[in-house]
């Protein structure tokens, strides 16, 4: 049997009185896009902080690549592999989209300390950063600042900068939240290329996307998972008709 | 070689360079006043463009900047009372001393953030003040006379003003061509992701406490330097030379310097050359220089970080 690059067991978090994460246990195999949906509130971002290191968990673990890593900081995490997209756009805006992407190079980190090299005349550091923009379709705008991008064009950024980190494990929350409908479709196909080569954990209220990309989805409603299983599966299941995709959506 | 590196090494060469001619014409028709103002503005604007780098390049607004140069002026004065003047010594220990306290120090005040940040950088900036004012040996809290100018290779290059000026101005010159070089290298960049957005900047990796934490204390260690030349130009060291408002002081040349490095130097020199000009006819020149920093600060905005320059 494949070992699960990415492994939760019986995650549990409170805020106070509110139960956000109750005994969570779901795997992410090599290759495999695995979805996670859900009506807002049911507690997919909490969950993809615990998972990304930057909110601590009450109970259970997290395992990436078999080793645990429950203990660790988030940076020690994302130099594991483990790479997250916000759901709320997070870009460094006074910076370039090229500089924005050289920082997420793991590249970058290596001579923090001993290379005084201006960062963006390294072609080491360089070319990797623009070829990820060029994939993503913002070659041309590898000089404007992160701020000064359109939204959509800020999720593509982003993209470009997990993408150019080589991930083993990506986290998408909602990463066609706010964008326009083209843009949407254009980030459906970008993720549709990575299909197979990068295990994800892809968090999408578009369930155009979500069905089109993921080879299994996990229900998620008040803290809990209700349901895991192929998109077929998910999409015949009363339970999660009623819950979330509303009578109309099957 | 970038296009922005090139041009902030030019403006930092303009800004040395401006001082350097002031200097060289002041020396030619002997105005010996205009020499001790160039030293005393190259010594600040050392002091002052450390500080820049941590406001302007990590986001870290230290209001404890003068105690790194005030402990550089004290391990000049207690390595001259044991007779050792040379400064191939005395600079190297004063930007250890100043770089293992801001190393101790800066574990604790960079897990703070904004407003708590900068108290406690005030906080261990006073406890250093009350510190060297508790030693007898050291004249306690009136201070003490340096027992001998310091000497390069034995030879007394500080004995004149001028030296002290060259001085400066040689050492502000290497700093800052040094702290451009970070700025644009990586090191720079991963403190500038990381005072835009440190979730992100943390997100992609960066450990953020690491890069901090070797700003402040590479920057104690550039303003301990300013405190070697101080003590020199004082012919005496005291507490004083930690106080607070000293800490204030070189915030406001940060201020008015805006967000390039070079702009420390511009800084130093508006609050110097304005202390000089204004001090001969009024001693309220400190209104006059309140007026400046109100004017600047209107004409840049509202918010903290564009009063510091910052690109947002
Ligand atoms: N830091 C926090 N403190 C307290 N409550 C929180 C915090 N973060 C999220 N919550 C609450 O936890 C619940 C789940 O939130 P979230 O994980 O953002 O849901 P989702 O991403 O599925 O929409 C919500 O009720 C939210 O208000
Ligand atoms: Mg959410």
């Amino acid at each position: 049997m494949i070992a699960p690059i990415l492994s939760l067991t019986g995650l549990e978090k409170h805020f106070g009185a509110l139960h956000v994460t109750r005994g969570v246990s779901l795997d992410v195999f090599p290759g495999e896009v695995h979805a996670l949906i859900g009506p807002n509130g049911a507690g997919k971002t909490t969950l993809v902080s615990q998972i990304a290191g930057t909110l601590r968990p009450d109970a259970g673990h997290v395992r990436l690549a078999g080793q645990d890593v429950t203990a660790l900081s988030a940076h020690a995490r994302s130099r594991r592999g483990l790479k997250r997209v916000f759901q709320i756009s997070s870009t460094c805006e006074s910076l370039s989209a090229l500089e924005n992407v050289i920082l997420a190079l793991p590249k970058f980190r290596n001579r923090l300390f001993s290379r005084f090299f201006p960062a963006l005349a390294d072609e080491r550091l360089g070319a990797p950063a623009l070829e990820a923009l060029a994939n993503v379709g913002l070659a041309a705008r590898a000089e404007a600042l992160a701020g000064d991008l359109a939204y959509g064009e800020r999720r593509a950024l982003e993209l470009a900068m997990v993408l150019a980190a080589s991930p083993r494990v990506l986290l998408l929350d909602e990463p066609m939240a706010g964008v326009g409908r083209e843009e949407s479709r254009a980030l459906t196909a970008l993720l549709a290329t990575l299909k197979g080569h990068v295990p994800m954990l892809l968090i999408e209220h578009d369930m155009t996307a979500v069905f089109a990309l993921a080879d299994r989805i996990s229900v998620l409603v008040e803290g809990e998972i209700i349901l895991t299983g192929t998109p077929e599966a998910v999409r015949a299941d009363a339970r999660v008709k009623a819950a979330y995709l509303g009578a109309g959506a099957a | 070689m970038t296009p922005g590196l090139r041009k902030d090494l030019a403006l930092g060469a303009l800004a040395v360079g401006l001082l350097a001619v002031v200097l060289f014409v002041a020396l030619q028709i002997g105005a010996g006043g205009i020499v001790s103002l160039i030293a005393r503005i190259g010594i600040f604007a050392l002091a002052a463009l450390a500080l820049s780098f941590l406001v302007t390049q990590a986001g870290l607004v230290s209001l404890g900047q003068a105690a790194a140069v005030g402990l550089g002026a004290y391990v000049t004065l207690a390595l001259a009372e044991r007779g050792q003047s040379e400064l191939l010594v005395q600079l190297p220990l004063a930007a250890l001393a100043a770089a293992a306290f801001a190393g101790l120090t800066g574990l604790v005040v960079l897990r703070a953030r904004g407003v708590a940040f900068i108290m406690l950088t005030l906080a261990f900036a006073q406890m250093a003040f009350f510190g060297v004012a508790a030693l007898p040996a050291f004249g306690g809290d009136d201070g003490m006379a340096l027992a001998a100018r310091s000497t390069l290779l034995g030879v007394k290059v500080l004995r004149s003003e001028a030296g002290i000026a060259v001085a400066a101005l040689l050492l502000l010159g290497l700093a800052l061509a040094a702290l451009t070089l970070v700025r644009h290298a990586r090191l720079g960049l991963a403190l500038r992701a990381a005072m835009d957005n440190e979730r992100r900047a943390e997100a992609s990796g960066i450990n953020i406490p690491h890069v901090q934490l070797a700003a402040y204390v590479a920057c104690a260690a550039i303003a301990a330097l300013s405190g070697v030349l101080l003590a020199n130009q004082a012919d005496y060291v005291s507490p004083g030379y930690l106080n607070w408002h000293r800490s204030g002081e070189l915030l406001v040349m940060v201020v008015l310097g805006g967000r390039r490095l070079a702009g420390a130097v511009l800084g130093a020199a508006l609050v110097l050359v304005t202390e000089d000009l204004i001090s001969h006819y009024t001693e309220y020149w400190k209104f006059w220089l309140g007026l400046l920093i109100v004017a600047v600060v209107l004409l840049r905005g509202r918010d903290l970080s564009s009063l510091f320059g910052r690109r947002a």
